[in-house]
């Protein structure tokens, strides 16, 4: 028989009790979601190998027959499910002829399960916890145990994780990190439940499902777990992609992504990011596009996501600044940094957090698509796809055809790693604002090098500088370094590059660019700007344009 | 239109201490699952074995979501999810799985269901 998992917390509220109002812990059956008519269709179907048609068929076969009977008086057994009777409630009268129709003030339909389908409820294992009046956890857990990783690598049936057991139970030190991995594939029904938690608050992560050939990573690497997030709860069913946040939250210091790719083979992505001390306080904002091609949403704690709509949850109000067929954009808050990642069959915004005085938490985000995974330099193919390496401040970042992506992290964090994925290259942007000293590399597909800079620490108090700027490629050499100002890198193509600074200035505060080309051409970077807002760098060969850049400078 | 007859009987109601007269339902029969099958068989012109089978996968399908704490949508029928009869406690040491007494199936008519049920004629008898 089926074993069920069943969460029941108890939630501190007030009760009238003996006639007076006292707080006490009552029980609340959790409902993670609720599984649409046609899922149950679609599940039954492919368990009982009954073709989807017939089971609507004869359920609607069987709603005629109860409609016919039960409306003219009669109970009704529906086979293996149970008893549909009509009922009523009405008021009881002292004088019979006051009774009948005249005092019924409900009618309405009962239903008794059939035997087997209750005494599958008696073999559900129930979980209880106390929770506090805003739903939060109030168990505090041993922190004697080190850093627990779950990596399940499931058969086909969704039943493995199920009977597994939803709910794992985990428990971390301080500055601590786990990894909840799913690897396909998994016919979008696995099931599994973490609990997070320290001896200073606790951590809640639900992940109920994920698609096929997906990975889900929940990292929160090397940062003390002052932060406090509450029942992501995601859903994967065919096509859509759900994730909620039930509960406020508070986020002191910390940073959580949920990554994962629907059906569809678009990415998902959900983000809690750190710098915001103050209590968070729900106010769900919806939109939907209907073919959204590109999003933008960052400042806001995303908690649904869906193929062909947005909605998240967010105390700063986001503003829709443009909404369509093909794109959303959502105002950027000044302590987020955005990575867009967009082309025809991903979609994907990553947000990454600073905190209060601007600096990048240290943190690891990955992320996977067209159930590709890549993470910690394990590299995969795909089809007709670049691939570039990047290494920044001597950690690997691994690129593997960047796509639209504009990113602009702060990159100061030691040992900060960011993965991407995605189609096709255009547009790359950098802040530099905290960059220490590393080496910028740009491989190609084969693991040549195509070119490196040696980016130089500097003072982040003062005027952004590069003391000293070098690059080395397949025939490119670069001679002389800028007298001062940051440094933009990028731009290549993967074939035999040729590497020429064919025009560059740079003027105190501004930026040198330099780029490759392919077969036999010659790549050109002219950086005119020298404001420390906004700058522009495109990239042509041959006078086509490779890509465009925008430079996001800021002042320390 | 449906209708469904009422009958009136006379009991004591606890609440007020008195004999009173209560309206009920005047269930004609309970109809077997059987028939409910050959019935819907009939009138759909599909096998009663493909019936049968529908609603095993169907109940199956809901033991699998059910209890584990997700709701069911139905289709034209409703809703099932779960439901809890607990007691409550004072302190959150006594919080603990033993405080829950029964765990009940709760079916929630749809819409339809529903407009079919109001529809109802009530007839008395």
């Amino acid at each position: 028989m089926t074993q069920g998992n069943l969460r029941v917390p108890f939630v501190l509220r007030p009760v009238a009790y003996l006639g007076q109002q006292q707080n006490r812990y009552v029980a609340t059956a959790e409902r993670y979601s609720t599984i649409g008519y046609d899922d149950i269709v679609a599940y039954a179907s492919r368990a009982a190998h009954v073709p989807e048609s017939s089971i609507t068929m004869a359920m609607d076969a069987l709603f005629d027959a109860l409609n016919y009977f039960v409306c003219n008086g009669h109970g009704v057994q529906l086979p293996n499910l149970g008893t549909f009777t009509f009922g009523i409630n009405a008021k009881s009268q002292v004088e019979e002829s006051a009774a009948g129709a005249d005092a019924v003030y409900r009618t309405k339909i009962n239903f008794r399960p059939v035997k087997e389908l209750m005494a599958v409820l008696a073999n559900v294992a129930i979980t209880s916890e106390p929770l506090n009046p805003n739903g939060l956890s109030e168990n505090v857990v041993s922190d004697n145990l080190k850093v627990r990783t779950i990596v399940a690598s499931g058969p086909k049936s969704p039943k493995f994780f199920l009977e597994q057991g939803r709910a794992y139970a985990l428990t971390a030190d301080k500055a601590s990190k786990f990894t909840v991995q799913l690897n396909g594939p998994i016919d979008g029904e696995a099931y599994m439940d973490v609990k997070y938690r320290s001896n200073f608050e606790s951590q809640i992560v639900r992940l109920n499902g994920t698609p096929k050939g997906s990975t889900i990573i929940f990292d929160a690497n090397d940062l003390p777990p002052v932060f406090e997030l509450e029942a992501i709860n995601m859903t994967f069913f065919s096509n859509l992609v759900q994730t909620k946040y039930r509960q406020d939250y508070s986020v002191d210091r910390g940073y959580a992504v949920l990554l994962g790719v629907n059906f569809m083979g678009q990415a998902v992505a959900v983000s809690n990011y750190g710098g915001v001390r103050e209590k968070v306080t729900a106010q769900k904002f919806v939109t939907n596009v209907s073919s959204n091609r590109t999003l933008y949403l960052t400042g806001a704690n995303l908690v649904e996501l869906r193929n062909l709509g947005v909605s998240f949850d967010t105390g700063e109000s986001p503003v829709v600044t443009k909404k369509g067929d093909t794109v959303v954009e959502v105002s950027v808050p000044a302590n987020v940094r955005v990575i867009t990642i967009k082309s025809e069959y991903l979609d994907v915004t990553l947000m990454i957090p600073v905190d209060e005085e601007g600096r990048l938490a240290p943190h690891v985000t990955s992320l996977s698509a067209n159930g590709v995974t890549i993470y910690n330099g394990e590299s995969s193919t795909i089809e007709e796809e670049k691939e570039y390496r990047f290494t920044l401040g001597g950690v690997n970042l691994d690129l593997i055809k960047l796509s639209a992506a504009t990113f602009a992290p702060d990159i100061r964090a030691k040992g900060a790693v960011i993965e991407i994925i995605s189609q096709e290259s255009t547009e790359v942007v950098f802040d530099m604002k905290h960059a220490q000293t590393g080496n910028f590399t740009i491989m190609d597909n084969k693991g040549a090098t195509l070119f490196e800079v040696e980016l130089e620490a500097y003072d982040p108090s003062s005027t952004p500088q590069i003391y000293s700027v070098g690059g080395v490629g397949n025939g490119g050499v670069i001679s002389s370094a800028p007298s001062s100002g940051n440094l933009l890198v990028l731009g290549t193509d993967n074939l035999t590059p040729t590497i020429k600074i064919g025009n560059w200035s740079i003027t105190r505060g501004s930026v040198m660019g330099f780029g490759s080309t392919g077969h036999d051409g010659e790549a050109t970077i002219d950086i005119k700007s020298t404001s420390r807002v906004n700058n522009k760098l495109r990239c042509t060969v041959d006078g086509s344009v490779i890509f465009e850049a925008t430079i996001d400078f800021v002042n320390a | 239109m449906p209708a469904v007859n009422l009958r009136k009987t006379r009991q004591r109601v606890a609440v007020v201490d008195e004999q009173r007269y209560l309206t009920r339902v005047d269930r004609y029969s309970t109809i077997p699952a059987k028939e409910v099958v050959a019935y819907a068989s009939q009138s759909a012109n599909i096998p009663e074995s493909s019936i049968t089978n529908a609603a095993l996968a169907i109940r199956q399908a809901i033991e699998y979501f059910v209890i584990n704490g997700h709701h069911v949508n139905l289709g034209r029928f409703g809703f099932l999810g779960i439901s809890i009869r607990a007691k409550s406690c004072f302190t959150k040491s006594d919080v603990s799985a033993d405080l829950i007494q029964q765990v009940k199936l709760r079916y929630r008519p749809s819409t339809e269901v529903q407009a079919l049920i109001d529809s109802v004629e009530l007839k008395n008898a």
